[in-house]
């Protein structure tokens, strides 16, 4: 068996609220291969932005990942190692890209600084070394004349290029992991192409492995070769993504793919999926998508479907997989 | 927009500052001036009213010094005197309003410049590090502190730290700039007899200064260490000092605000601990200039606070453009 880059196992994260622990992330495991690119999806709240966090122990105050948790990263165990060491691993191995360029930047520092500040913190690298290896970088990640622009602030640049030094800062080093969240749900639909275009061009010129977490399936369609989709803290279907689109085996994947737009479509209306997410301080017995589900019966509300193997890959937390003729037309 | 047009611009919004700065200084002055005026009394009240001389002596003393004019041309004659550089003459030091000056305003700006640094350097570290740790028990001891010292008038708390200090422990003089035997000692003897002569008016004013201070610093940092950039700084693997560095810089902007602010309330406490001290800097002397009507002095003084107040608010502009690069545009 060949070792993971990265392995999560049983991951859960809990926030202490007035309602009681809200458990954000409920029982997540997957793993990772050098060099693969893997889409995280979900809607907002489904934890996907906190599961990337859990990987650098970033998780916000009042959150706390849960005993029993495991991440391994290049044969490390992430939660139990000391800061020192996690220290390293920032910026450095692992590293993230952030979804609101403007405020994830330092207002006040030039994004030179901000640049080379990475390397300055986790090479020997001189204040001189840095700096020219930040410029150099800039001008990787496609931004004109960057000397120039390296002497400039945050607000001196437009969004794109804000985020363009983003990703610079988190690939300067070379990081076997780098982490994407929603990196460009910000964006102009333009600039979004340009974004994706230069990360799969930084990916495959360098190797490393990209966590893309996004809840645009165009995106993954476009970037990933394996999707995880998200649904109430936890992984309700993983499959290579060509399998995913084409055969969906979870109802609400099948939602999510009903609900983007096509142009040959005749529909009138856009697809919705009915109803809400649950709260996180109440997620109901058994399935927790059964609210919302067209083909759910007495079994779904009394006993939590575990994640079933539907192919080889192909893995979906669904009743259905053992009695495929509950499905209804 | 071209460089020579933004040049102009920079240049007409300088002229606008010192015309506006010239302005606030002679209107102060001008209030100044009718407001002690139409007090009772003038600067030969109780030199001349009590001699038992003739009525028309009297008249003819405040004729030769121009008192008896009307108010509109004694005004037009000191305005003129002043725009020549001419401060007049003091009444109570039977001296050049100017030689006085040249006495007692260092002592002033030295006591408010240290005490100004003290405070802001002491509010900036004192606060940073309850804005990173707020709640703590910490924390709320400081700002249980800095809330009673910063409701405290200054007379107050210079007097409670006269009674302290000086009546109760004895370590510090009471009253004055230097002691009596000041003349007879040897060089060493003289500094430490003026050090000590100053500690409380220094502390006094630092006291409220670092409690104003740490007080608005708390809470910028406070909001600066919830901004994502503090999270991207932790992500680049940046030790927890650089992380607080990054919040810090950018909490510094509206503190550096504040200061200019606080600077015009500095001069006038300036003006309540030097009378409690009776430590003749420009405050004290003033404070005496008032009771003896006069006037040229405290006009004079007016003018010269003003300046300082306007001065103050100038250098702290400059300050904010520095440290924030989005108001340099």
């Amino acid at each position: 068996m060949t070792r993971h880059l990265l392995t999560v196992h049983d991951l859960r994260v809990a926030f202490a609220t007035e309602a009681g622990p809200a458990r954000a992330v409920d029982g997540v495991s997957f793993t990772m291969n050098a060099g693969e690119t893997v889409g995280l999806v979900g809607e907002s709240g489904c934890g996907k932005s906190l599961t990337a966090l859990s990987l650098l122990r970033l998780v916000p105050d009042g959150g706390r990942i849960a005993p029993g948790s495991r991440i391994t990263f290049e044969e490390q165990d992430v939660l139990a190692m000391p800061e020192r060491t996690l220290r390293a691993l920032r910026g450095h191995r692992l590293s993230m890209i952030f979804q609101e360029p403007m405020t994830a930047l330092n207002p006040v520092l030039t994004v030179g600084d901000q640049v080379a500040e990475v390397v300055r913190v986790h090479t020997t690298a001189s204040a001189g070394e840095a700096w020219t290896r930040a410029v150099d970088m800039l001008a990787q990640v496609g931004i004109p004349d960057p000397a120039a622009r390296a002497r400039q602030y945050p607000h001196e640049l437009s969004g794109g290029m804000r985020q363009r030094v983003m990703i610079a800062m988190a690939l300067i080093l070379e990081p076997a992991l780098v982490i994407a969240d929603e990196p460009t749900t910000a964006l102009d639909v333009t600039i979004q192409a340009q974004i994706l275009e230069l990360l799969r061009d930084l990916r495959d010129r360098t190797g490393m492995a990209l966590l893309l977490i996004t809840h645009d399936l165009g995106v993954v369609a476009e970037m990933a070769s394996r999707v995880l989709v998200m649904y109430a803290g936890e992984v309700v279907e993983e499959a290579p993504v060509a399998l995913l689109f084409d055969a969906p085996g979870h109802p609400y994947t099948e939602g999510l793919l009903a609900a983007v737009p096509t142009l040959d479509s005749t529909r009138e209306r856009l697809h919705t999926i009915p109803g809400t997410v649950p709260a996180a301080t109440a997620w109901p017995a058994g399935c927790r998508f059964r609210d919302r589900c067209a083909h759910a019966w007495e079994r779904c509300t009394t006993e939590p479907p575990a994640l079933a193997q539907l192919g080889p890959a192909h893995r979906v937390r669904c009743h259905l997989v053992q009695e495929p003729e509950r499905r209804r037309a | 927009m071209s460089a020579s047009e933004s040049g102009a611009s920079r240049r007409w919004r300088a002229l606008r500052r010192i015309l506006q700065a010239l302005f606030v200084v002679w209107g102060a002055a001008t209030a100044a001036f009718i407001l002690l005026r139409l007090a009772p009394g003038d600067p030969y009240a109780t030199q001349i009213d009590e001699l038992p001389i003739p009525a028309e002596a009297r008249a003819a003393w405040r004729a030769e010094r121009a008192l008896d004019a009307p108010l509109a041309t004694q005004y037009v004659r000191w305005l003129g005197n002043v725009a020549r550089g001419n401060l007049g003459w003091s009444t109570l030091a039977e001296r050049p309003v100017a030689d006085v000056l040249v006495n007692v305003l260092p002592r002033t700006l030295a006591l408010m410049g240290i005490a100004l640094l003290t405070s802001l350097a002491g509010g900036m570290l004192l606060g940073a590090w309850q804005g990173t740790r707020a709640g703590s028990t910490g924390d709320q001891a400081v700002s249980a502190t800095t809330l009673v010292l910063y409701s405290l008038p200054e007379f107050w708390l210079a007097m409670l730290l006269l009674q302290l200090f000086a009546h109760g422990l004895d370590w510090l003089p009471a009253t004055g700039l230097v002691s009596a035997d000041y003349d007879y000692l040897p060089f060493r003897a003289q500094v430490r007899d003026r050090l000590a002569h100053f500690v409380l008016p220094w502390l006094t004013l630092s006291l409220l200064g670092v409690s104003v201070f740490a007080r608005f610093q708390r809470s910028s940092m406070l909001e600066a260490w919830r901004e994502p950039f503090v999270r991207t700084a932790r992500a680049k693997g940046l030790a927890e000092r650089g992380v607080r560095w990054h919040a810090w810089r950018t909490s510094l902007v509206p503190v550096l605000g504040v200061a200019g602010l606080v600077f015009p309330s500095l001069v006038s406490g300036a003006v309540f601990v030097e009378r409690v001290f009776a430590w003749p800097g420009m405050g004290y002397t003033t404070v005496q200039a008032v009771g003896a009507r006069d006037y040229e002095f405290v006009t004079a003084a007016v003018v010269t606070g003003s300046a300082m107040t306007v001065i103050g608010s100038l250098l702290v502009d400059g300050l904010l453009r520095l440290a924030d690069p989005r108001v340099r545009a």
